[in-house]
């Protein structure tokens, strides 16, 4: 063997060593803090997503960056309104110093939203398609019910009153939906019913009926009842017609969500979906954590609620960030270790004087995860 | 000396790539394909290329040269 080619040789097998040595212990670098893991809100990371919502909603706020989002899909600023503002009711319901901070905010978000809503129709946050509503009074339940959801969850926290005819006018839609439907199912596209919409329609009219006179029993009992289940998985499909036919099956992207809202509606079936999600769409490798959108054997499309999906892992971005919420939740904490890791290394942290966002990611992104390391999802379900 | 040298230039081949394009704007760009502040996508792809190339390429030749050597 020639000098030269020992030499290459030798070097190869030096870098084969290295890496060997270095790869298996590269996700300790992007390791969590126990208080960021604890959902505590001055964790440096929380309170940096936190400064970052609070300041989306200042007077005069530059809000290009939700502009910016409503042009890929309008659907995206408006789920980083809601979860958004729920994450800052969250925080404040941790720790009540910050509510001078972080109500303002809140309002001014919501009064913007409801006006927009009143004014432009719920197509203002909805994709151009699907306007072949079933229900009798053509609402859409995407928008009527996570943001039932955040009125009635500011209402339980604040108590005045102050958009009490919002909460009742957004009860009724979100009722009446719901009820017109074959199996108390409502339509958030036409003949499309999400159960992402649904699951945050009934924690809706569950916080309602708590900070109302109003009685939603019937309906959250029937929603309950009715809930379409794939029979291979034993997960809820994504998305199914007005009259129950499976169109998706079962994606990580809504799983993690309709897990951790069905546990504070019917604690115990939701953990059940969350362990069926977790042990077929979550996974670890060396150390880092990710979430497929699909399980093993299924062939799902690559669309606008899966997001980009990592070739080879089958990882979604659009899942994973759902899964740490849902991991929160339910307090699985090795996994929402693994997948914070993952965040740290991959996903582009970026600092703005305080305020923290991630380059990979985009304002619903960011929000959604502040959402589930807050545990806003506990706030829902009166548990918190 | 020839270690010193080859650190050098070890740090400059590996991790040059990924400061040059965070430098240059390539997070911002990243953020603009998601929704988030302005770029373009040759600068965001190259921003990730070269973070990929980083990570994956120069602590192997770090560790390489500061624990088995340099090359003579």
């Amino acid at each position: 063997m020639s000098t030269t080619r020992r030499q290459f040789l030798s070097a190869l097998g030096a870098s084969a060593a290295a890496a060997a040595l270095w790869t298996p212990s590269l996700s300790t670098a992007f390791a969590p803090r126990a208080s960021t893991l604890d959902g505590d809100p001055d964790d440096p990371v929380i309170a940096g997503l936190l400064e970052r919502q609070r300041r989306l909603w200042q007077p005069g706020a530059d809000r290009a960056a939700l502009e910016r989002m409503r042009r890929l899909n309008p659907e995206w600023d408006f789920m980083g309104r809601t979860f958004g503002g729920l994450a800052m009711l969250a925080a404040v319901r941790r720790k009540p110093a910050l509510a001078d901070a972080l109500l303002p905010p809140v309002d001014r978000l919501l009064a913007h939203t409801l006006s927009e809503l009143r004014a432009r129709g719920k197509r203002h946050f909805l994709l151009p398609y699907g306007w072949g509503f079933r229900n009798p009074d053509k609402q859409s339940l995407f928008v009527d019910g996570e943001l039932l959801a955040l009125v009635a969850t500011r209402e339980e926290l604040c108590g005045d009153g102050r958009f009490a005819e919002d909460q009742a006018w957004l009860a009724e839609r979100v009722r009446q939906n719901m009820d017109a439907g074959p199996l108390g199912h409502g339509e958030s596209y036409g003949n499309e019913c999400w159960a992402f919409c649904n699951a945050f329609a009934a924690m809706g009219l569950r916080v309602d009926q708590r900070t109302s006179a109003r009685w939603h029993e019937p309906t959250v009992a029937r929603y309950l009842a009715n809930l379409p289940i794939d029979e291979g998985s034993g997960m809820v499909h994504s998305e199914y017609t007005y009259d129950g036919r499976p169109q998706d099956g079962p994606e990580g992207s809504s799983l993690f969500l309709v897990a951790t809202l069905l546990d504070q509606v019917d604690p115990g079936r939701g953990r059940h979906q969350y362990e069926l999600g977790r042990d077929a769409l979550l996974r670890r490798f060396l150390g880092f954590g990710y979430a497929r959108e699909w399980a093993p054997g299924v062939k799902g499309i690559m669309d606008v609620d899966s997001g980009p999906i990592v070739p080879v892992f089958e990882a979604s971005t659009a899942a994973s960030g759902l899964a740490i919420l849902a991991t929160a939740a339910f307090d699985d904490r090795d996994n929402l270790s693994a997948l914070l890791s993952s965040l740290w290394a991959t996903a582009f942290p970026t600092w703005d004087d305080g305020a923290l966002h991630f380059a990979a990611s985009n304002a619903v992104g960011d929000a959604v995860m502040l959402f589930g390391l807050l545990r806003a999802a506990h706030d829902l379900g009166g548990l918190a | 000396m020839k270690r010193a040298i080859f650190l050098l230039l070890a740090l400059s081949i590996n991790l040059g790539p990924f400061a040059l394009a965070e430098l240059t704007g390539g997070r911002s760009a990243l953020s603009a394909l998601t929704g988030g502040e302005p770029g373009d996508i040759v600068r965001a792809m190259t921003f990730v290329a070269s973070w990929v190339w980083a990570v994956f390429t120069s602590v192997p030749a770090l560790v390489g040269a500061l624990v088995l050597g340099a090359p003579r």
